[in-house]
């Protein structure tokens, strides 16, 4: 089994639609996938499953009753109308109590209670033959995205080409991703603009910025000790949702993209 | 040299035997209150009290946070692999185990190990290999959440 985990710097760049979307097109595949909803302080799958024709039958169980010791592994993963397809919810309405018993169990029971947690749940998936473990991570540095990135076999390392990015990036890389021995690291632009495709002339002041800014995040990745080779460029393609594109509109070129993607990563 | 000299040291050397075995009891008092301390684990306080000549445990039990794991990394370069690899297993294993999922040496990973163990990362833990030999063997166990 391979964990994957997507992860990111900053939010807002893409990380729940690329893993949904990468998670559902590798189970349609053939693989046999757990995909997890990691982001505790923003959980957004639940939403994202019940906007689409996708058809989950919900345990009430989530993640985080399981990292705290509430609930067996084998009760949070929910089943699909896809036989090779399970997710794994998080419960945001649980952490909102301001006097949530769960909340309180998540301060008690210590940083290093929750990583021994997830390295159980990893062997849990393990023993039920997933060829895929995907996490989709909160971004940043905390404890919870260094708990998904400690236990991962392969990192995608999702970016957004605007300024921003590139310096925390860079901190991101000396500060977790040069430290993790042994884990893939790849990297994920997203939402590149096409300058060809716009229907109006952009300003040239927008186009050098864009170009200087995909040129600093390379020069950024290229000029790590840590090898992180992209992977994949995803243009920004107007128009997309959270979605599961791969399922509803195969035809879209966001599942196009998905279809490349994926095709490189099980390479 | 006199014979009240002799008489002298003889007296002095009883003192220093004396000592010693006061010292010796201390430990010895010591090593069982830090066997039955609540630090331990449960399972191996009960594993013990059925195999208690053939089995010794070593160190005091703790759930590394991740920050903590790759702090590790940066002071012993190569053992968050050990680490992760330990991680994949439930029950206990040997460092031959872990050198063959990691591809190092035997050696390296019972290094690696036996400061996972020192830190309290790992348990660790001496069999007898049989009753009659004075050989052991040394296992290894995560520190799980149940543990």
């Amino acid at each position: 089994m391979e964990t994957i985990t997507f992860h990111s710097y900053r939010g807002g760049v893409g990380k729940t639609l690329l893993s949904v979307n990468t998670a559902v097109k590798l189970a349609l595949s053939g693989k046999k996938v757990c995909l997890v909803d990691f982001d505790l302080r923003a959980p957004s799958h639940q939403s994202l499953f019940a906007s689409s024709t996708f058809s989950v039958s919900h345990a009430t169980k989530s993640f985080t009753g399981f990292l705290v010791g509430d609930h067996g592994p084998e009760s949070v993963i929910n089943s699909t109308n896809m036989d090779n397809f399970h997710c794994v919810f998080s419960n945001i309405e649980i952490l909102q109590q301001k006097e949530s018993k769960i909340r309180t169990k998540l301060t008690q029971h210590g940083e290093g209670r929750i990583l021994a947690k997830l390295f159980e749940f990893i062997r849990y998936c393990n023993s039920q033959e997933f060829d895929f473990l995907i996490f989709d991570c909160m971004p940043g540095i905390t404890y919870r995205s260094l708990d998904a990135l400690v236990v991962s076999d392969k990192i995608m390392v999702v970016t957004r080409p605007v300024k921003s990015e590139i310096s925390g990036l860079r901190l991101v890389i000396s500060e977790c991703y040069s430290k993790l021995e042994g884990a893939k690291l790849f990297s994920i632009m997203n939402q590149v603009e096409q300058i060809e495709d716009l229907v109006h002339t952009p300003n040239p002041l927008d186009v050098n910025l864009v170009k200087v800014n995909i040129l600093g995040i390379t020069k950024c990745l290229e000029e790590s000790s840590t090898s992180i080779p992209l992977l994949h460029t995803f243009p920004r393609i107007p128009f997309v949702t959270e979605r599961i594109y791969v399922l509803d509109e195969k035809e879209h070129p966001f599942s196009t993209e998905i279809d490349i993607f994926c095709t490189k990563l099980l390479q | 040299m006199s014979n009240l000299q002799d008489q002298e040291l003889k007296t002095i050397l009883s003192q220093i035997l004396t000592e010693l075995k006061t010292i010796s009891q201390k430990l010895h008092s010591i090593d069982t209150y830090l066997a039955s301390s609540s630090t331990l684990p449960t399972h191996i306080r009960s594993e013990d009290s059925v195999k208690p000549a053939e089995v010794q445990r070593e160190g005091v039990i703790a759930m590394p946070s991740s920050l903590e794991i790759i702090n590790l990394q940066e002071s012993r370069p190569g053992i968050f692999k050990t680490y992760k690899a330990i991680q994949k297993k439930e029950d206990w294993v040997k460092s031959e185990e872990i050198a063959d999922m990691t591809s190092r040496s035997r050696g390296l990973e019972s290094r690696y190990l036996n400061f996972l163990a020192q830190k309290g990362f790992v348990m660790k833990k001496r069999e007898k290999i049989d009753s009659d030999s004075r050989a052991t063997e040394v296992w290894y166990r995560i520190v799980g959440v149940n543990s």
